[in-house]
């Protein structure tokens, strides 16, 4: 309890200076928090945005990469297309250089393309039509040929010609022809 | 929290200032926040205000530390205490209106006027002051051991003032506040020096000034010191007789003329210390007044004062023992006291250290 007349001053060591300079560091201090916060949540977000857009460069990568991988196999397809283009006109030619390699007077009942040779079914009247008008065309086409014959009711020849190709012998034919 | 801190970081200065008539004494005591003492000063200042000198030399102590506190002792006349602490039975004593009270332990009150509070504020309004506290309040911290005794008188005397209470087991009976009065030393004084002139039959002309009015305030008011007086020139007178015996002439006149001159040296010596008997009799006639109406005034109730103690904080003489006992018929006690290290000390209470 307190015997004194009068109540004793507050007693404080911050006089009004101190307060001042309390006052401008405290500012200064929130200041620079306040900036440090502020460049770190734009730190935070420029980061997140940067993963954001790395992500998305990986994904356009990705996708950049799977686009180039069908680009490539489209246009091995269409390599692909191209050939089968290429072989079907070189087949149709090659058909239709064989069909106009049949005479008139004979008829072809089967035709069967090997990859090295032609198995051609027929009706020759005679088996001189046949050697004259048809193998001897073969003959200049394919290394070997081989023929058969066998009579049908009306007197003329039903035919089977097998013709291979024989690469090797081929070039050995043709390194023989370049030394005659 | 941050005061705290500073607390801890700063010493405590405790100026304690005590104003007398002429002077004032201001002590100062600088203490750590572990409370051990690292300085103390105490310095008389021949003013009763705050002088430029004072000023200064608080203010030396002051700079060292914000948790500095001044203590000052109320110095007015206008105080005093009264058996009871209700509000109510005030006026039976004294008028509340213009008075600031402090009831002590919920028993009885001490008092001073507001205009006395608002002076000591202003007298002392540059360095400011924390606490003012009453005679009163230093005289129950200083014999609280002696409070709850039976009947009994205690003094708290001052350089200029004497406080009297009379407590019964703690529970206070009687108090009041005196001034001890100057005119009364110089009268005094005078009294002194015209009996020496008329023990020495020195000069017939000084005999001539002294008239009959004087003489009867000397027998009314110091009487008991003239008998003293006869009593020790006659101790001297024999003391010469003695010593005649085993001397011849020639050495009984060099003895005589030696003892008068120590006789001289005596009394100027006793002149010298006059004023400090004279205070002591201007006490024990204060106490003697307060005594007297304590018994007579019916509003207080009135018991034997069996003993007295007295707190002496200016080094009064054995006489005041002397008078209270021989004249009042009382046991009496003087105990020495350091009055401001109670000040000191009652405030460091209040700031609970």
């Amino acid at each position: 309890m307190s015997y004194s007349y009068i109540k004793p001053r507050k007693k404080s060591a911050i006089t009004v200076e101190l307060k001042f300079v309390f006052v401008f560091f405290g500012v200064t201090i929130f200041m620079l928090f306040s900036v440090y916060g502020f460049l770190s949540f734009k730190g935070y977000r420029f980061s997140k945005e940067s993963e954001r857009i790395i992500s998305k460069q990986k994904h356009l990568e990705n996708s950049i990469s799977k686009m180039k991988e069908q680009i490539a196999f489209i246009e091995k397809e269409s390599m692909v297309a191209e050939q089968i283009h290429t072989k079907n006109s070189v087949l149709k030619d090659s058909i239709s250089n064989l069909f106009d390699l049949i005479p008139q007077r004979i008829t072809l009942s089967e035709a069967k393309l090997l990859k090295n040779g032609l198995i051609l079914y027929g009706i020759t009247p005679t088996k001189d039509v046949y050697n004259f008008m048809l193998q001897a065309p073969l003959r200049s086409i394919f290394t070997k040929t081989y023929s058969s014959f066998y009579p049908e009711k009306n007197g003329w020849l039903r035919f089977v010609s097998t013709n291979y190709v024989e690469v090797e012998n081929d070039m050995f034919v043709e390194e023989n022809t370049d030394e005659n | 929290m941050l005061d705290k801190i500073f607390q801890y970081l700063y010493n405590k200065i405790f100026v304690t200032i005590v104003v007398n008539d002429t002077f004032s004494t201001v002590h100062v005591e600088v203490v750590s926040h572990k409370g051990s003492v690292q300085d103390s000063a105490t310095k008389e200042f021949e003013t009763t205000s705050l002088s430029d000198d004072m000023y200064d030399y608080i203010e030396h102590y002051t700079e060292q530390s914000p948790y500095y506190y001044i203590s000052v002792l109320d110095y007015s006349l206008s105080q005093g205490a009264v058996p009871t602490c209700r509000v109510d039975d005030f006026s039976l004593y004294t008028d509340l209106l213009s008075l600031k009270h402090k009831c002590f332990k919920d028993s009885w009150a001490f008092f001073t006027t507001k205009q006395n509070i608002k002076e000591i504020e202003k007298n002392y309004e540059d360095i400011g002051v924390d606490f003012i506290f009453s005679p009163f309040l230093v005289l129950s911290h200083f014999f609280k051991d002696k409070l709850d005794e039976k009947n009994s008188m205690f003094v708290f005397v001052q350089e200029d003032a004497v406080s009297i209470c009379v407590f019964s087991h703690s529970e206070l009976l009687y108090a009041t506040h005196k001034k001890i009065v100057k005119n009364h030393h110089e009268e005094e004084d005078e009294l002194v020096m015209e009996d020496d002139m008329l023990d020495m039959d020195d000069d017939a002309i000084e005999l001539d000034s002294i008239d009959l009015d004087d003489v009867d305030i000397d027998d009314a008011i110091g009487g008991s010191l003239d008998d003293f007086g006869d009593i020790e020139d006659l101790d001297s007178l024999d003391e010469i007789e003695d010593f005649s015996d085993s001397k011849d002439l020639e050495e009984e006149l060099e003895d005589e003329y030696e003892e008068a001159n120590e006789e001289d040296e005596k009394d100027k010596d006793d002149e010298e210390d006059e004023p400090v008997d004279s205070k002591d009799y201007d006490v024990f006639l204060i106490i003697q007044n307060a005594m007297e109406h304590f018994y007579k005034d019916d509003i207080y109730k009135s018991e034997f004062v069996e003993k007295i103690y007295v707190a002496d904080s200016i080094g009064l003489d054995d006489d005041l023992k002397k008078y209270l006992e021989d004249e009042m018929f009382v046991s009496a006690y003087i105990r020495k006291a350091d009055l401001l290290a109670e000040v000191l000390d009652i405030t460091k209470m209040e700031l609970d250290l």
